[in-house]
Parts: C-alpha cells; structure tokens; sequence
C-alpha cells in the first residue's frame, strides 16, 4: 500500500482533463450561430467569412482540431452566405487576431485571462468549453441540463462593449457570479 | 418626413424579423443539441435513471483494454468468471446469467438460447467511443432482462463524425491485436467500417490440472460497416470470439486442448430511418436481424466428450414516437416486434444442454414513457410496457421517477421500476413450466456538482427478484425470491483542469430468501483512479481496485473468497497523431482470483486468472 501511495504522490506537474466529443459536437453546433448574436459581427468579418479562433494547449490540440472539422462538415455551406474559418491558436503564441467570437478549450487561469484581456481589446464575444471560465471574465458558456442553455456573463459582454441581439439575452440564463454549476 | 417614417419602420421591422429568424434558428438549434445531450447522456443527472458514463479516451489513459475490464470501474459491478473462464458481469450482487442487457449502437446482443452476452466483453477499447452503463432496471425501455443492468457499447463507428484510426499491440501470453477503423464521405452519405484481430494465448496454473496448466487461450475478431446519411442508416456487424475452457465445463479438467472449444459467432444488421413528422414529433424505425451460433466441445469423464452445435436467428422491426407537442411532456410511443428462431441444435452429450430445436419465440412490445417538467426544477417520468411472448406468456413493466434540481449545485431523484426477464430456451427446455424472473426496484440519488471541480453522486437502491431461476442440479428451477441492497458513493474531481481523479465504493448486500448472504457477491467494491501528465504529451494514470471477501456456498466449509488489491499503472506518450501506451497490470503481482465451486474433480483452490502483465500499444489517428 505504501509504494501505491508513494506513486501517487510521486508525480507533479499536472495537466489533464478530457474533452467530451459530444459536447465539442454541440459546440460545433452552436459557435457559429452565437457568433452572429453580435450585432455587429459584419464588421467582423474576415474577407467576408465568418471567423471562428480557438484558443488550444498542446493538451488538447486534437480536440480543437475535431471542433474545426465538426464545424465546417455542419456549416459545409457557410451560415447567412458567409462562408466560415476557422483558426486554431496555441495559448502558448498568443496574438492579436480579429475574429468574430473566441473560443477556449480548457487551460489554466493565468492563460485563460490573457485570452480575455485579448477579446476584450478587440471587443470579440468569447466561449469557453468550462463554465468556470465566467468567473474569469468569458462571456458565454453552455448548460447542459434537462434541456441545453446558454449562460451569459453579462457584466463580461458590458466591460468588453460589445453589442449583443436581444434575443442572446432573451434565451439565456444570466451568469451570477456566486454560483453557477 | 413622411418617407423617412416610413423608411425606419420598415428597417425596424427588417430587422425584427431578422431577430425573429435568429431566435427560432438559434431555438431549433438548442432543441438539437438538448436531443444529442440526452442521445450521448451528457445530461444523465437530470434524468431519474442512474448511469455511468465511461469514455474511451479516459478508459485508455487508465490502461483499459476492452469492455470487460471497462465494466470493472462501474459502481456496483463485480467482475467474475465460471469455472469454464466464461466472463460474468455482475450488478449489485445478481450473479445469474441473462439479468444483463448488452446493446452495441443500441442492438441487443443477449439471445433467446442462454441470454449469453459475454462473447462480447472482448470488444477493443481502441473501437469504442463510450460505454453506457444503467446501473438497475429499465425494461419499460429496453424490455426482456434489464433487471440488473444495461450495457450500450457506442461504437465509434457508429458516430458522424470520428478521426480514422490504425493500432496495434503486444504484450505477456502473446497477446497480439491490430485493426483500424476508416471512414469516408461521398456527398452527405458516410462510409465507414471497422475490424480488429486479436489472440491471446494464455494458460493459468492449475496443481490439479491433469495435464499441464488451464488453458485461458482466446481468439476473436469483428468487423462491422456503417454507411448513414442524415436519415437513413445501414449498421452491421460480424463478431467471432473462440476461448479456452479455463478449469474445464463441468469442473472437469481438459486432457487436451484439441478436446475443447467454445466458439460464439454472432451477425447483426440493422437498417434504421429517422425523420421529423413536423416541429414538435419525432419518427424511428428500425429493421433489423440477429445471428447467432455456437459451437462448443468438451470433455467429460463419463460421457467423453460433448460437441454441441447451436443456431439461432431473430428478425425485428421497432417503430418510435418522441413528441413535444404537449407544453412541458417529452412523450415516447414505441412498438416492437420480434421472430426468433432455432435453427441447428445438436449435440452429443445425453444431458439437457442445449434448446430444442423447434424452438421459436414471437413477441410483441408496446411501450410508452413520458417526461413532465412540472417546473423548471422537477420532472415527473413515468413508463408503461407490455411485452407479449408466444412461448411463456405476458409481462407489464411500470416504472415511475421523480428529479428535482435543489439549486444550480443539488439533485435529487428517485426511481422505482419494475422489470423482469423472460426464461431463456435452455431453461425452458429443461422445465416448461418456468415464467419470467420479476425485480422490483427503488433507487434514490444525490447528486452535488461544485462548478466543474467536484462531483459527487450519492446511490441508494434495493431490489427485490421473485421467481429467480437457478439449476442446482441438472434441472432449472424456479423456487427462489432474492433481496439487494445497498449504495453506492461516486467523486469525481478536475482540478483546475490540470488533474482528475475519480473514486467510487460500493456496499451490496445480497440475501436470499431465508436471509442467507448470497455465495459470491462481494460485500464492498472500490476502485480510485488518478489520470495526469507531465507537460510535452506524457500522460500516467494510476487505477487501484478493490474487491472485498465473499462468502461461498452454504455446503462449501472452505474459508471465505479472499480479498482482492490490484494496481494498474500506464503511461501514455502523445506525438502528433501517433500515440503509444505502456500499460503494467497488477503491477505488484497479487494475482486475480475468482470464486470457485467445490468439485472433487478439479482444483480445491480459486480460480486464479494470473498476475503482473504488460503490454505495449501504439495507435495512428489520422
């Protein structure tokens, strides 16, 4: 029992979580359609498509790579005549990108925020994969319950300025900050 | 002024109307999704049954290779094998055959012969993307023999969309896998196909073994094909699994290995067709047929030797209604028809051991269940099934549930359901007289979720069997009641997203009707799981099980089942698309032993599975 414990203890540097395939298949539902819950998402555009970024760590990078491939096989033909991209970026070589919302697969706090200090500058709606995000300042993230919702952080969309449809507000549960599960 | 009037309202109402479209195209979009969240049960805690979801991706970081050993980290369940080496699954206690209800992409697996299941535990991890796991009854949904439990293999072929995939591996008693799994798209119509090729040649220690060690030696392979486009889908499947007799059929020890075989081949096709009949009302058919065969020879003292040959067919057609026409109801209307018949069954043995063979079996099922969101936190669920069988008579299965969500971090839910299985032909062979086994089951449940960090599900159940059917002899018999109960604790915890570690205990209680425990059943199960990596794509994962002492027969005087510890260590390495495995089993060499009776002709000690192994195993995702 001893050596068992000692090899649990043994280790550090830890870092993993695993993705739910079905739920990055929801997301790939929904990202570009929330994407357009920004009214001003045409000014966003890039070359006229619709651009989706996720934020990846090398933990995860085949998962970001399976959410792209769910979405442009979903949206083959685009969404409201525009065509979609969709780039992957390390958290690890962060950069200005301009895009039409941010998506954020899960990563440690300090990453997360310097994601959100990014969409923040260039007022782009952000998603995370964790609804624990919001406490960091991400605007959007799912509950998955008897029926899916989204959960909007509202204090996040004003400090950013950006300017959402009525209609996220209207089927979206409020984030509050002391609890959401 | 006039013309610029106008000219805003008629923008004002443009752009009304383009939210209006937004917001039914965003609402059809979230009905979508809730339906796959329900399909793939992410939302299992809002839903009154009690399930246990298990990820391939995890199952491989632990070191896990196939379904059986998947199962073993469900709570409740007891791994075990008979003293032929056939493995058996065990829910909260119910050691007997067929109280398991095994599905692939949902086709049942369990046949009419023996409701004989275990040919499938072998199934690669490599080719499953998750296993769903009822832990309890559910025939109003699934019908004859989810008494105990309910097993849906998902396979990854099955899936819209999935990475091809190409593995290998090796490791201790030459046990040697390949297969891949590849898809294809020609329009909106996908194409995929899946096979795999695996042998293992395993022998065990056995002092009484008349003639060197026990034989644990298997072979099987599967090959199964999806083609699917947004409504119509084509599912088939081939599985062959061939094993060793272990401590021999009727605790007789092989002479020889040419003496003995069990080989089981099973072939499914499914067509299905899905469509919306309007906004609110949903419509599945399925056609399907069922295959299976077996061919078993023996060994046995008096008689020599035994070679049966077994074949049974079933054709189904199953029609579902899901509807939401109704405000607050989620209504599901289903109806099912089955033919199953015999078609080879001889044997050698003077002995009862095997189906007649104008044996037939046709049944109709008629199922109806409805979900009443009451409020926004509380779900009433209640079912109704009839199933009416040609060969043994009828059964109704009612079941009723309740969920209430407390606050954002609280459920709670309760379930009773009643169940029951119909006899299986062997059984019915050998007395006519025999009706199906009944369960009536309550389950109540806490489940507490602290953002994404802590989990924590909290089981209590108890479970009556009335009618079980036993053979303790040469006979079956149908003179038992059987009482479970017991609970089961589960905690899941994410830190930070950087570790996960999950713990699960179980307590049964298993008595029979003179308040006797029950020989074989563990009291307490446990198993603790770390998952980890250190940064550049090294992951470790550590699994610790635990299975307590049992007791045995009432006739057996030998000391109780010991106890059982065993360790797991893998550590997994990640480049790109490749991936490879180093998997260390019982890494302290403790050894798996499994409860066996007494027989004066075969070992007077357990059935001891063997010890440390290793293996190597390197996959292509591409």
């Amino acid at each position: 029992m001893k050596k068992i414990l000692l090899l649990l203890l043994f280790y550090s540097h830890i870092f993993a979580l695993s993705i739910d395939e079905s739920l990055l298949n929801i997301h790939a539902t929904l990202l570009p359609k929330l994407a357009l819950m920004d009214s001003n998402y045409k000014e966003k555009l890039n070359e006229g498509s619709l651009s989706i970024v996720v934020f990846y760590s090398r933990m995860n990078h085949a998962s970001a790579k399976l959410l792209r491939k769910n979405i442009l096989t979903k949206y083959a033909n685009g969404i409201k005549n525009h065509p979609i991209k969709v780039t992957l970026l390390s958290y690890h070589h962060l950069r200005h990108t301009k895009g039409n919302i941010y998506y954020l697969m899960p990563a440690d706090t300090k990453k997360i925020k310097e994601v959100l200090i990014l969409a923040q500058k260039e007022k782009i709606l952000t998603f995370s994969y964790l609804k624990d995000d919001l406490a960091q300042g991400s605007m959007i993230a799912l509950s998955i319950g008897a029926k899916v919702k989204p959960i909007l952080n509202l204090t996040a969309v004003k400090e950013c300025k950006v300017s959402i449809r009525d209609v996220l507000l209207k089927i979206s549960t409020i984030y509050n900050n002391e609890e959401v599960n | 002024m006039k013309f610029t009037l106008l000219f805003i309202a008629l923008i004002s109402i443009l752009y009304a109307n383009d939210d209006l479209d937004l917001e039914n195209d965003f609402l059809q979009s979230l009905d979508e999704v809730s339906e796959i969240a329900t399909k793939t049960k992410l939302n299992i805690d809002d839903t009154p049954s009690f399930i246990t979801l298990l990820h391939s991706q995890k199952l491989q970081k632990l070191g896990i290779t196939n379904v059986f050993e998947a199962l073993g980290l469900v709570p409740g369940v007891q791994l075990s094998r008979e003293i032929s080496g056939v493995p058996i699954v065990a829910f909260r206690g119910m050691m007997q055959k067929g109280e398991v209800k095994l599905m692939i992409d949902g086709i049942t697996i369990n046949n009419a012969y023996r409701g004989s299941i275990y040919y499938y535990f072998s199934f690669p991890i490599e080719l499953i993307q998750r296993i769903e796991v009822i832990r309890g009854s559910n025939s109003v949904l699934y019908g004859s023999g989810a008494i105990s439990g309910v097993i849906n293999i998902i396979t990854k072929n099955a899936q819209k969309s999935t990475p091809n995939t190409l593995f290998v591996s090796t490791g201790s008693n030459d046990n040697n896998l390949g297969g891949f799994l590849y898809s294809s798209y020609l329009n909106s119509v996908k194409f995929s196909i899946d096979s795999y090729y695996n042998k293992d040649n395993k022998m065990i220690v056995n002092p009484n073994a008349i003639v060197g060690n026990n034989d644990r030696h298997f072979r099987d392979y599967s090959i199964g094909v999806n083609i699917s486009d947004e409504h119509f889908g084509f599912l088939g499947r081939i599985k062959s699994a061939e094993m060793g007799n272990a401590y021999g059929i009727f605790g007789v020890n092989d002479t020889s290995k040419a003496l003995y075989s069990n080989e089981n081949n099973s072939y499914l096709a499914e067509l299905s067709y899905k469509n919306s009949i309007n906004h609110d009302t949903k419509l599945s058919f399925l056609l399907g047929y069922n295959r299976y065969e077996q061919n078993a020879e023996a060994n046995h003292p008096a008689i020599k030797s035994i070679d049966s040959q077994y074949k049974e067919e079933s054709y189904y057609s199953e029609l579902d209604l899901m509807s939401n026409s109704f405000e607050n109801h989620t209504l599901l209307v289903g109806a099912k028809l089955e033919s199953i018949n015999a078609l080879q069954a001889e044997w050698t043995a003077p002995i009862p051991f095997l189906a007649d063979l104008d044996s037939s079996r046709k049944s109709l099922s008629v199922y109806l269940n409805d979900i009443y969101s009451i409020t926004q936190n509380v779900d009433i669920t209640a079912g109704l099934r009839y199933d009416n069988y040609s060969d043994f008579g009828d059964s109704f299965s009612p079941s009723f549930g309740f969920v209430y969500r407390i606050n954002d971090s609280l459920r709670l839910k309760t379930l009773y359901s009643h169940a029951y299985r119909a006899p299986s032909w062997i059984e019915l062979t050998s007395n006519s007289t025999l009706e199906a086994e009944k369960a009536d089951s309550i389950e109540a449940g806490l489940i507490y979720k602290k953002n994404s960090v802590n989990s924590v599900r909290v089981t209590l159940f108890a479970s009556e069997v009335k009618g079980m059917i036993t053979k303790p002899s040469v006979t079956y018999i149908q003179n038992s009641d059987a009482q479970f109960y017991g609970s089961e604790l589960e905690y899941i915890y994410q830190a930070n997203n950087q570790i996960e570690v999950n713990l699960f205990a179980s307590y049964i209680n298993a008595k029979d009707e003179d308040g006797s425990d029950l020989a074989n059943v563990a009291n307490i199960l446990g198993s603790s799981s770390l998952t980890y990596s250190l940064n550049n794509g090294l992951h470790f994962g550590s699994l610790l099980k635990y299975v307590s002492s049992s007791k045995r027969e009432v006739t057996d005087t030998r000391e109780d089942i010991k106890s059982s510890l065993i360790f797991d260590e893998t550590i997994s390495y990640v480049y790109h698309s490749i991936s490879t495995n180093f998997i260390i089993k019982d890494l302290f060499n403790r050894g798996t032993y499994y409860a066996l009776p007494l027989k004066s002709n075969t070992s007077s000690t357990d059935f001891y599975d063997g010890g440390r192994t290793i293996m190597l195993k390197l996959a292509w995702n591409f």
